[in-house]
């Protein structure tokens, strides 16, 4: 099973903010249980493609800086908000914004989750980067990420 | 300092999941006597660039950067370097032949308190 929760990334701008789509479908086995007759689309999914759109955008920055490739591991969610129910045939707007980026060290982002322009889930998410372990998984990742992201509008 | 060292520890509490601020002593060190693992590190240098509007590198905590001419090659502390090191912290816990693993063991919250105090001032 794959598990990427962005669809698509759209807009990347290099140390500012990068923007995805998720689309959210009933054919998801993850509505048999959650909840049965009751399909709720769930908030941690939502933090899951947060965090991926974000980790990888942190990783690109590196990478726009001249920076040896790490990779950036989730270590923190903060102040996180669910404000709205997500159920399938939602598309959900991803934005990851910079607040705060140390190459070396770690990076920090404001995170929003909207649908319709309607804030459904917000808060802020902490970055450290780590030396890569496996080569080939990273490979495997990157490409992906490449597919995600080729018809994304880069903003200079 | 003090009002420093009281709002550090207070924050420090759900960082490294203690029940309450009296668990923290400002001689206690983050590693080896409240367990702080290296990946709450970030978290407290994160909160402390938001809390006290500070940014704090790692390496400003395991002294790699310290004094005029870095850590010395062998990575343990000269005779010269610690003396430096307890003169600028108001300790004595530093020694000669300590490496930075070391001196990241037994790094208190007084020490962490004395670099925001130093890092305000700046």
């Amino acid at each position: 099973m794959r598990f990427y929760q962005v669809d698509k990334v759209t807009e990347l701008c290099p140390g500012k903010y990068v923007e995805g789509v998720k689309c959210v479908s009933l054919d998801n086995d993850i509505f048999d249980e959650h909840f049965p007759g009751c399909p709720i689309f769930p908030g941690t999914l939502i933090i899951e493609g947060l965090a991926q759109l974000s980790g990888m955008f942190l990783e690109w920055c590196r990478k726009d800086m001249g920076c040896a490739p790490r990779r950036a591991a989730l270590s923190l969610v903060q102040k996180l908000k669910f404000r709205d129910m997500v159920t399938p045939g939602d598309r959900l707007v991803y934005r990851s914004e910079v607040k705060c980026l140390y190459p070396d060290e770690y990076g920090a982002v404001k995170v929003t989750a909207l649908r319709d322009g309607r804030v459904c889930a917000e808060g802020e998410l902490l970055f450290t980067f780590l030396d890569i372990l496996d080569d080939g998984m990273q490979e495997v990742s990157d490409a992906l990420m490449r597919f995600a992201t080729r018809e994304a509008r880069i903003i200079r | 300092m003090q009002d420093i060292e009281k709002k550090l520890m207070e924050k420090l509490v759900p960082i490294l999941g203690l029940d309450s601020v009296n668990d923290i002593r400002p001689e206690s060190a983050l590693v080896r006597d409240l367990g702080a693992e290296s990946i709450d590190f970030v978290e407290i240098l994160y909160m402390i660039e938001n809390e006290f509007g500070v940014k704090i590198k790692i390496s400003e905590i395991t002294m790699n950067d310290y004094g005029a001419d870095g850590f010395p090659e062998d990575g343990r502390l000269t005779p010269a370097l610690a003396e430096k090191l307890n003169e600028d912290f108001g300790s004595d816990q530093f020694k000669e032949g300590q490496t930075t693993a070391d001196i990241f063991q037994i790094f208190t919250v007084r020490n962490l308190a004395k670099v925001i105090l130093k890092k305000t001032g700046e």
